[in-house]
């Protein structure tokens, strides 16, 4: 087994939402430490655990991503393990002295020149002081930020600040890279160097712990994967299983945002009423590409014809996404007095992961009059698509696909021959 | 130059907190180096006032021992600021009232020493002067300078206070750290 470089136990961080009572905690819990007074490790007024219990080790050449959540407490993590914060409870124990923690800002003083700031990188790493100046330069031609070198990092751009700092930690070697969100605002020449570089980390022995948004990048580097959810460590695993789990996790939140933004008013009334729309999937649970039949039972005080019955399906912040209007190819349907039930069968729903909105409205064919019409007002009727495990769905629910396609790929080699992937 | 040598050491530690926020929370273990730079930032300042000290002292025929002597009262002065700049810099980092009045107080202070109004020309302000600390202060490097037999035991317990409140002071930031720079977080 490779040599052990992070070993979290039980660690526990605990975070104050009120200001004012924040500011006491902290002055108290200073003078408590130069008492030596040991912490006592329960929430106090207006405290919240922002990280319980969390245990994790991570082995030299291993890359672990570290998904979750914004607020679940991912750079929180990175943070005690960078020794910026110290933990409320448990420990972490970085069992090696080159640890590099890398964030969007990359570390560097804004108000010191590049090469300064590379300098004071590498002397804070430990780089013997004569091997510094040399360094310097090789550093500033790597980051291709020869013109840049003596101004002001303030004055760079995210993308330059990204550069800079990539450079540094490729001279540093670290034993350990902590990435937390690096890759963002970085241009495409910098995202490729960034991956050529882990590669190359990584198979000279180096460790890197990913925190990330980007489940592509998670899911092509990394082998084992941890969720953090809610300050607690969900599930670790494959990056497939786990990527499974927090696009799952993410689903109940898309449909309380659903719910959340229907106003609760009162259904359609009038000589027509919407009863029930049901939703009829042969297992219960929807997946992209199944068969699905919507049945929409309502209730006509007479009949009324010619009518049409509509419904629309809406997501990720476009709607109507599609709409399937029954009766609008032929004259039209007609409402008997009493109970009346529409029914539209879908042989492959051609919808990504998700959480849907349906509508459902009746009309009158020729002047377009609604009749009634849920899923508006109050009765939110809603449609959730569930992803499969598997790499692609992963993705697709990762980047709030609307559609799913049915593809089949292949690859023809020069010479014409096939090398066929499903 | 005692007042300026105190206010510029002690504003210089007190600060290396919310000075240097936008470090201090993505780096662990720079609370060193950053007390190593106001010290040697400060230094600087004493370098340039000793520089012009020297030549006064040249004018006035003032003794070499007597120079020396000063320029030990102002480094126990330059002891003293920084010490007590850095006691208080978590607590100035952490509380925005704290550093307010802590930006103020010392001007005060100074301002109801006997050097900026003769004691004996106000006798009712003897007593403030005598509960101002500065004002002992003062007198205890004056003795330094100038051997006062009266105020040596104070002297000697001004310097013990200073050389020992630097490092004690420098631990306390040490500690502080974590604390201080969780109320930076974004």
């Amino acid at each position: 087994m490779s040599r052990l470089l992070l070993d979290v136990k039980n660690l526990s961080k605990r975070y104050c939402r009120d200001p004012k009572r924040a500011a006491g905690y902290a002055m108290r819990d200073i003078l408590g430490d130069l008492c030596g007074r040991t912490v006592d490790p329960s929430l106090r007024a207006g405290e919240f655990w922002a990280l319980r219990d969390v245990d994790f080790q991570v082995r030299a050449g291993e890359v672990v991503g570290l998904i979750g959540h914004n607020g679940a407490g991912k750079s929180t993590l990175v943070k005690i393990i960078g020794g910026v914060l110290r933990p409320t409870a448990g420990r972490v124990a970085v069992h090696t002295d080159r640890a590099v923690v890398m964030d969007h800002q990359g570390g560097l003083n804004p108000v010191q020149t590049g090469r300064e700031n590379v300098a004071n990188q590498l002397a804070l790493y430990g780089t013997p002081s004569m091997e510094i100046p040399r360094a310097i330069d090789d550093i500033i031609a790597y980051a291709e930020l020869e013109d840049f070198a003596d101004a002001t990092v303030g004055t760079y751009s995210l993308g330059m600040r990204l550069r800079l700092s990539l450079a540094i930690y490729s001279q540093v070697r670290p034993d350990i890279l902590i990435v937390d969100e690096a890759l963002n605002g970085g241009d495409i020449g910098f995202q490729n160097k960034f991956w050529r570089f882990l590669n190359e980390h990584v198979d000279h022995g180096g460790a890197i712990l990913m925190a990330s948004h980007e489940l592509f990048l998670i899911q092509s580097m990394c082998a084992r994967c941890l969720l953090i959810h809610e300050g607690r460590m969900h599930s670790e695993g494959s990056a497939d299983e786990v990527i499974y789990t927090y696009t799952r996790l993410a689903s109940p939140r898309d449909k309380q945002f659903v719910a959340r933004s229907e106003p609760a008013a009162s259904a359609s009334g009038g000589a027509v009423r919407i009863e029930a729309v049901d939703i009829d999937v042969a297992d219960g649970t929807i997946y992209p590409d199944d068969p699905v039949t919507v049945r929409v039972r309502c209730h006509s005080s007479e009949a009324i014809h010619p009518v049409l019955c509509g419904i629309e399906i809406g997501g990720g912040g476009v709607f109507p996404l599609a709409s399937l209007i029954g009766g609008y190819d032929g004259p039209g349907y007609s409402l008997q007095s009493g109970s009346n039930e529409f029914t539209c069968r879908v042989d492959r729903l051609p919808l990504a992961a998700g959480t849907y909105q349906v509508r459902v409205t009746i009309v009158t064919r020729d002047s377009g009059i609604v009749l009634a019409s849920t899923g508006r007002d109050g009765d939110a009727v809603t449609l959730e698509v569930h992803n499969r495990l598997d790499p692609e769905s992963n993705m697709a629910a990762y980047r709030n696909n609307l559609v799913h396609i049915a593809a089949r790929w292949e690859q023809s080699s020069v010479s014409g021959e096939l090398a066929g992937r499903p | 130059m005692m007042a300026q040598t105190f206010l510029e050491t002690f504003y210089t530690q007190r600060t290396i907190f919310s000075a240097n926020r936008a470090l201090l929370k993505r780096q662990r273990g720079t609370v060193e180096a950053l007390i190593l730079a106001g010290l040697y930032d400060n230094l600087l300042g004493f370098g340039i006032k000793a520089a012009i000290l020297a030549g006064f002292m040249i004018a006035c025929h003032t003794t070499v021992s007597t120079f020396v002597l000063g320029l030990l009262g102002i480094g126990i002065i330059f002891l003293l600021g920084s010490g007590l700049g850095l006691c208080l810099a978590p607590f100035s980092a952490i509380k925005a009232d704290v550093d307010k009045i802590l930006t103020f107080l010392p001007w005060l202070l100074f301002g109801l020493t006997p050097i900026f109004a003769p004691a004996a020309s106000a006798p009712g302000l003897s007593r403030l002067y005598d509960a101002n600390p500065f004002t002992w202060l003062f007198d205890a490097v004056r003795a330094v300078a100038f051997g006062h037999a009266q105020t040596s035991v104070s002297t000697l317990v001004l310097c013990m206070v200073s050389l020992c409140l630097f490092p004690c002071a420098a631990l306390t930031c040490r500690i502080a750290r974590p604390h201080v720079v969780e109320r930076f977080l974004d």
